[in-house]
């Protein structure tokens, strides 16, 4: 088969949750391969949603979606995906191994258990998350920032073409952030990466482009902030942006360049 | 209890018990990992509607309790597949509304009216060798089920969105999800009635949650905690001649409280 032009592609999405005004709208955006986009947005400003349109976890009321060149819901277990919030079913009876096996799991078609393939896959994502050890841990006995790791080994255990990630470093620890994006950058080399962050350091060391959501989109093809994307998505307080401590490369120069 | 084992009927009595702690440990397990007390409540509930239907066209009800939660089941998934609990309106509308048709079409119903209170609250006492296979068969499906699509509810009760990107047709399963609960709802009612039957889903499962490193291990620990208040609450009864099903449901709302005060003592709050 060729090889499409781009790992995920836009058109024109609208996107609305039941009842309520649109959430996306006339998004279209292209993310080609080796990419490493990083999304912005306010909160509520539909980062999170734009992840989901692109996994078809929610079907868009209008425009084409595209994953890897197909729809998303036949390409989607090429993805690895890392959900928001790794903290939520803490008191579920489930072990570290058998969460990060789930990374392998293929659903949909009758019975399904785990090869050698699987158990390979599964240690390596673990071992390179540093996790190994923790493998018989009940998943409510781990720290905040070893469930963030679990989450990505799960991901990693996918072996994907593409990785979408919701915010992974907003509650771990600055070590294991610093682990994430080393590994994040390393994987890069071979694949695509869609990040949803706050941390605006990712976007300065590993980032090749920039999107900025907040209802609407706007895309930069190069990993900075230009000030009418700033103020477009948020608004009338880009400050609270500024004093975050944005590192100045990030935003464009405006008289030098 | 053990010169009763003599009668037949506690005979009976104790297989249904082994039973129904066998389809209230997995069901239970699932209704309490995925957080869908509620709607196994309305489903519950909303089966006596199938009873009253039963009685009125003159067919069993324990027949009807099955195929009405079952259509109350297939129903209530369509309704709250997209946000679990944004639909709990709608769950508590059919909870009552089930309940209350059965209600009207007893009253319509002409002559005799069966013993209702054995439906609502159980009588597994007087379970006949019928009514154990019915319950036998449903509990091995149900079992059966379960075992087959193992991965695909524990990839989903874990996870909704991450099991959808693995492939897992997510509306679908919640559907099963919720016929297999309607399943282990009708077995159950032999044993503690359609009333109480949310105890026996919630407690043990909440017991064995604690100390359980997989849904599977859950579902047998669940299974053993169920057994245990069912084989007490029978003796109790027989002893002191109670209503069996409150019975059961006291023991075991009983374990419950002094687990709750033992694990707040174990986190220092005591």
């Amino acid at each position: 088969m060729e090889s499409p032009l781009y790992d995920i592609e836009l058109e024109n999405v609208r996107f609305a949750y039941n009842g309520s005004g649109p959430v996306l709208d006339g998004i279209s955006l292209a993310v080609r391969p080796r990419e490493f986009l990083a999304v912005l947005g306010p909160n509520g400003g539909g980062k999170s949603t734009l992840l989901r349109v692109m996994l078809g976890i929610l079907e868009p009321q209008a425009g084409k979606v595209s994953l890897l060149g197909r729809p998303p819901l036949e390409s989607v277990r090429q993805v690895g995906y890392v959900p928001q919030d790794a903290n939520t079913n803490r008191g579920f009876p489930v072990s570290v191994e058998d969460v990060v096996l789930m990374g392998r799991f293929e659903g949909g078609r009758g019975s399904w258990s785990p090869s050698a393939k699987d158990r390979a896959a599964v240690e390596g994502a673990m071992e390179r998350m540093g996790i190994g050890h923790l493998r018989r841990s009940r998943i409510g006995e781990l720290s905040q920032g070893q469930r963030q790791r679990v989450a990505i080994a799960r991901a990693l255990a996918v072996e994907p073409a593409v990785m979408l990630l919701d915010e992974p470093t907003a509650s771990v620890d600055l070590q294991t952030q610093a682990a994430l994006y080393d590994i994040l950058g390393e994987l890069n080399r071979e694949i695509t990466i869609v990040m949803v962050s706050h941390d605006l350091t990712a976007l300065t060391s590993y980032a090749t482009s920039v999107a900025c959501v907040n209802r609407t989109l706007f895309h930069h093809d190069r990993a900075e902030l230009t000030g009418d994307m700033v103020q477009a998505v948020y608004g009338s307080c880009p400050v609270e942006l500024i004093a975050h401590g944005v590192p100045h490369r990030v935003l464009q120069r405006h008289d030098h360049d | 209890m053990i010169d009763a084992l003599q009668f037949g009927f506690m005979r009976n009595a104790l297989l249904a018990g082994l039973l129904v702690s066998i389809a209230c440990g997995i069901i239970g397990t699932l209704v309490v990992a995925n957080r869908l007390v509620f709607l196994a409540g309305g489903i519950a509930h909303a089966a006596y509607g199938g009873v009253g239907l039963a009685l009125f066209a003159g067919f069993s009800p324990f027949l009807g309790a099955m195929g009405f939660s079952l259509v109350m089941a297939v129903l209530l998934a369509a309704l709250t597949v997209k946000s679990k609990n944004r639909a709990d309106t709608a769950v508590g509308v059919l909870w009552a509304v089930g309940m209350a048709l059965g209600v009207i079409l007893v009253d319509l119903s002409p002559g005799y009216r069966a013993d209702l209170m054995s439906l609502l609250f159980g009588s597994i006492l007087t379970v006949s060798s019928r009514e154990l296979w019915m319950m036998g068969g449903t509990t091995a499906v149900v079992a059966a089920t379960v075992a087959l699509k193992y991965r695909d509810l524990l990839v989903l009760s874990f996870d909704p969105e991450f099991a959808a990107t693995r492939g897992v047709r997510v509306a679908r399963l919640h559907t099963l999800l919720l016929l297999l609960v309607a399943a282990g709802t009708v077995v159950a009612i032999h044993a503690v009635g359609l009333i109480l039957v949310i105890a026996l889903f919630t407690i043990p499962p909440t017991l064995a949650e604690r100390s359980c490193r997989s849904l599977a291990g859950m579902m047998a620990v669940a299974t053993a905690w169920s057994a245990l208040f069912t084989l007490i609450g029978l003796d109790l009864s027989y002893r002191l001649n109670l209503t069996s099903g409150a019975t059961i449901i006291l023991v075991a709302a009983f374990a419950f409280f002094l687990a709750s005060v033992r694990g707040a003592k174990k986190r220092g709050g005591i």
